[in-house]
């Protein structure tokens, strides 16, 4: 690794907002186009306020901005991006003290409705992910959203395997149950 | 993958955030690139000679704004707070329209349906 | 003298509107069967909430801006939509309160229908002028109870047009009896 930092160095020039660039990694503006729905929707699906997670995105990639020197690859890119915003998402939700982890009574609409249309049911499960205790909730989003196996979720967020598998397993639980009870039938 | 996990990742699929969200950051970077220049730091060896970068930190046209900031955080905190709470309000009512909508349509159809096919229609004007 | 003024008042007063669409939310009976449905659907928007639901809209979303177009002139939308385990769990005088809602002045019951299998559609439209300026579905299955109260101007066709859309689903023009006999006839 270090022999790959001394590489990628010695190939990197500034440019003129002063953010050195590296043979090999995409440019920042680039960086940003690709990545801004990943950023957006990890913060969205946890936050469920489209301001706040418009404002944290935008701090997300200007923290990117000021580390660039430290980044090694695309692919460390991604991984500290979606470090980055998972952390700053949890940090958001307990600094403006949302009350998403309420009763999920308190937050579904009663859903005859579900028996009309299947999509229905996306943004209900939506809104009951955003309900879910807070690390439950950045699991599922991790895994359900972004696609990544336990151990991925586990470096992304600096926790042990087990306590990713058991989080997701409560939290599949929880929508389970509360889908079930509104759905009135079993939900596989 | 068990369906309802399937129907999961579907609820969660990624979203774009609004169109000039890029520009805006780029924006910033940009401004945040001119403010280190005006802070009078300098980059040696990619470290910043400590008293250098103390003096020009001082100096900071960021510094400077930062007490005016601090005594608008205590205002601000208490706006963004209510705003939370009138895009989650909102939301909330968007899906009740939505739901009360669907529930109208459905049932106008039903009873069309029922005027087409049942035994005993009593269709008045 | 005063007993004359006094009657006339409560004459008048009698004979205005004692009722409004939006006490369809807060009718007694309703509220004592929604507690014995297995679900329940309770919709209450006047004219603010509609507002603040409208702003929330997408923009990008055709059909949620066929929706805004729908409710841009309206004071209200409730709905009630209750299901039950069993059959006979609610019965005709529980609906009569709304009934006699829609019996004022100014409302004509424009469908009512009944099908064998016991389900019982009344669409009433309070007429404006030549405007729809309101509309009230009542519909009864066995084992579901629905209500529907728009308040204000609306166009069902914009309403139809939403067939496709929302969920919501199109209109085929089902077979009628006659044109089901004749096609029998015709084999």
């Amino acid at each position: 690794m270090k022999g790959e930092d001394e590489r990628l160095a010695a190939t990197a020039t500034t440019n003129a907002a002063g953010v050195r660039e590296t043979a090999g990694l995409p440019n920042f503006a680039e960086v940003v186009d690709r990545h801004k729905a990943m950023v957006f929707s990890i913060l969205w699906h946890y936050l469920r306020d489209r301001t706040a997670a418009e404002e944290v995105a935008q701090d997300v990639f200007l923290e990117l901005h000021r580390s660039w020197d430290a980044m090694k690859s695309a692919e460390h890119i991604v991984f500290w991006l979606r470090r980055v915003t998972s952390h700053r998402a949890i940090d958001c939700a307990r600094r403006k003290r949302l009350h998403l982890e309420t009763s999920l009574e308190a937050t579904a609409e009663p859903t005859a409705l579900e028996r009309v249309h299947d999509s229905f049911l996306s943004s209900y499960l939506e809104r009951m992910v955003a309900s879910l205790p807070e690390k439950q909730r950045i699991v599922i989003v991790l895994r359900y959203q972004e696609g990544l196996e336990l151990e991925q979720i586990a470096d992304v967020l600096g926790i042990k395997i087990s306590t990713v598998k058991t989080q997701i397993f409560r939290g599949l639980e929880l929508l389970r149950a509360k889908t079930a009870q509104r759905l009135g039938r079993t939900v596989e | 993958m068990t369906p309802f996990e399937e129907q999961l990742k579907q609820a969660m699929a990624r979203r774009e955030p609004a169109e000039d969200f890029a520009r805006r950051v780029l924006e910033r970077a940009d401004r945040e690139g001119g403010q280190q220049a005006e802070s009078g730091g300098r980059r040696v060896g990619g470290k910043r000679v400590w008293f250098s970068a103390l003096s020009g930190w001082f100096h900071s046209p960021r510094v400077l704004r930062f007490s005016a900031a601090a005594a608008l955080l205590a205002v601000s905190g208490g706006v963004v707070f209510q705003q939370h709470e009138q895009s989650e309000r909102g939301e909330a009512a968007k899906e009740k329209l939505l739901t009360a909508v669907r529930i109208a349509g459905v049932k106008l159809r039903q009873v069309h349906r029922h005027v087409l096919e049942v035994e005993t229609p009593e269709v008045e004007q | 003298m005063r007993w004359r003024t006094t009657a006339m008042v409560a004459a008048v007063v009698m004979a205005a509107p004692l009722w409004a669409l939006d006490d369809i939310h807060t009718l007694p009976s309703l509220d004592k069967l929604a507690q014995r449905a297995k679900e329940s659907v309770d919709v209450t928007l006047d004219a603010s909430m509609l507002q603040l639901a409208s702003g929330f809209l997408s923009a990008d979303d055709p059909d949620e801006m066929r929706v805004k177009k729908l409710v841009a002139k309206l004071k209200g939308i409730y709905v009630r939509s209750l299901e039950f385990d069993r059959e006979g769990e609610y019965g005709a005088s529980d609906v009569e309160g709304v009934r006699a809602l829609v019996r004022a002045p100014g409302w004509t019951r424009i469908v009512g229908v009944k099908s064998l299998k016991g389900e019982n559609s009344e669409v009433y439209v309070k007429k404006e002028g030549s405007q729809v300026g309101g509309i009230v579905v009542i519909d009864t299955e066995p084992k579901e109870l629905t209500i529907v109260a728009i308040d204000g101007p609306i166009d069902p066709e914009e309403l139809s047009e939403l067939g496709g859309h929302l969920g919501i689903p199109k209109l085929g023009r089902g077979k009628t009896k006659a044109e089901k006999g004749s096609s029998k006839g015709d084999q």
